[in-house]
């Protein structure tokens, strides 16, 4: 059991707490935009490749007249961040499928390169569903705001 | 495909030794065996064992190693006869006796065949062994993601 | 952002140890038919993937850790030789097999410890 005396501490929420946050706190910073902008920017989220996911799809957008695109060339909006998250759970489904494929056609007997590909794109999935669902809360929340 | 890791190593194991077992039971029954088909006594079989590559090329796709020997598995050379001559009895009133009333008895030891049938044995036990293991790891294995 | 999410040490280093457990329960399997094929020399994975794997753990190189795979040698030290030349020891084999089975499933609740985890941080729900 040598070589397993190299893994660290196995009971480390906290690490991965303080990983998710900073994870988040970086897909939410929109850098100063202005309020109004922000549903357009949400609405401008359009999923990449070709997963048939929910979020291009959020309940009760409609758009709003006579906003304007962002001023500044600040990189860092919801679009972009949506989109990586968006086109990274693509990613891990598509390797979760390919290597099932594998396994299911005979071409690889890797039982747990299978099963540890299903549980990555599984959180990944359940991750993106959480920061849609913390963008609708945020999103409505401000609609709630009264001019 | 061969999704239990081990197991058809485990399965060219038993069968080798399985011929095995049944080359020293022919033996054992022919301990005194001293005319057989040919007017001959009987001579003992050997089993001899070779190391071989397996049959299909799938192994290990999700390891590849970088110039390493790959396993090997086992099977059964051939069974050939042990040409040495056995014990010369006197004994006179033997059918099979010769003009001097010697016997030629068959070369087969029932001690070294007895020793050969445990070796045989515990060798079949232990790739039952491997089998049984790989298929709990294999179990194991798809409970990945099943808190 | 999802490819950071699993660019952690611990995580990596569990993964590229149960493809080690796969590999050793599969060369074990390979010794043990062959306990008995003359002139057998027993199979080993070389002793510098271990070596290497700490060091990159050591030094949290995730990327390192990611790329390391085993090497699969003969293993010419083995002290019980036989006259024919086969130098597998059962004992040891059987030992050594049981012991992967232990290891492989310890990082299986490795891991889903830390599925578990991260799905508790990011849905706050604790299943």
């Amino acid at each position: 059991m040598s070589d397993l005396a190299a893994l660290s501490a196995i009971g480390q929420n906290s690490s991965w707490t303080a990983h998710l946050q900073d994870l988040l706190q970086a897909s939410q910073q929109v850098g100063g935009m202005p309020q109004a902008v922000i549903p357009a920017k949400v609405l401008q989220v359009a999923p990449t490749g070709e997963t048939q996911l929910p979020i291009g799809s959020l309940p009760g957008a409609q758009p709003a007249s006579g906003v304007t695109a962002p001023a500044s060339g600040n990189r860092t909006g919801f679009a972009e961040v949506l989109g990586g998250l968006v086109s990274g759970v693509d990613q891990k489904q598509k390797h979760s499928m390919e290597m099932a494929r594998q396994v299911m056609t005979g071409e690889s007997d890797s039982l747990h390169a299978s099963m540890l590909a299903m549980q990555e794109s599984s959180v990944a999935f359940t991750l993106m569903v959480e920061v849609r669902n913390k963008l609708m809360e945020a999103y409505q929340e401000l609609m709630r705001v009264t001019v | 495909m061969n999704l239990i890791p081990g197991l058809e190593f485990a399965a060219d194991g038993m069968t080798a030794e399985k011929i095995r077992l049944e080359v020293v039971a022919q033996n054992l029954a022919n301990a005194y065996t001293t005319r057989g088909p040919d007017g001959q006594p009987y001579q003992r079989q050997v089993v001899s064992f070779e190391a071989a590559l397996l049959r299909a090329g799938t192994f290990s796709d999700g390891l590849r190693q970088v110039g390493g020997r790959a396993p090997m598995t086992v099977q059964v050379a051939g069974i050939q006869s042990d040409t040495s001559p056995g014990q010369v009895v006197y004994n006179p009133g033997h059918p099979d006796a010769d003009e001097a009333g010697m016997v030629r008895m068959p070369n087969v030891n029932p001690i070294f065949e007895m020793v050969d049938m445990m070796t045989a044995s515990r060798s079949y036990e232990a790739n039952l062994a491997v089998a049984k293991v790989g298929r709990q790891m294999a179990s194991k294995t798809l409970e990945i993601g099943r808190f | 952002m999802i490819e950071g999410l699993f660019e952690l040490t611990n995580y990596q280093t569990a993964k590229k140890l149960m493809d080690l457990a796969e590999l050793q329960q599969r060369i074990a399997a390979s010794n043990i038919a062959n306990v008995n094929t003359p002139g057998f020399t027993r199979l080993k994975v070389a002793p510098t993937f271990e070596a290497e794997l700490r060091q990159a753990v050591g030094a949290g190189d995730i990327g390192a850790i990611k790329q390391l795979q085993p090497r699969v040698e003969e293993d010419h030290f083995s002290p019980s030789v036989r006259p024919d030349g086969n130098n597998v020891s059962l004992d040891r084999e059987l030992t050594s097999l049981s012991e992967n089975a232990i290891k492989h499933e310890y990082l299986i609740r490795v891991l889903n410890g830390q599925y578990s985890s991260l799905r508790h941080a990011i849905t706050g729900q604790a299943r």
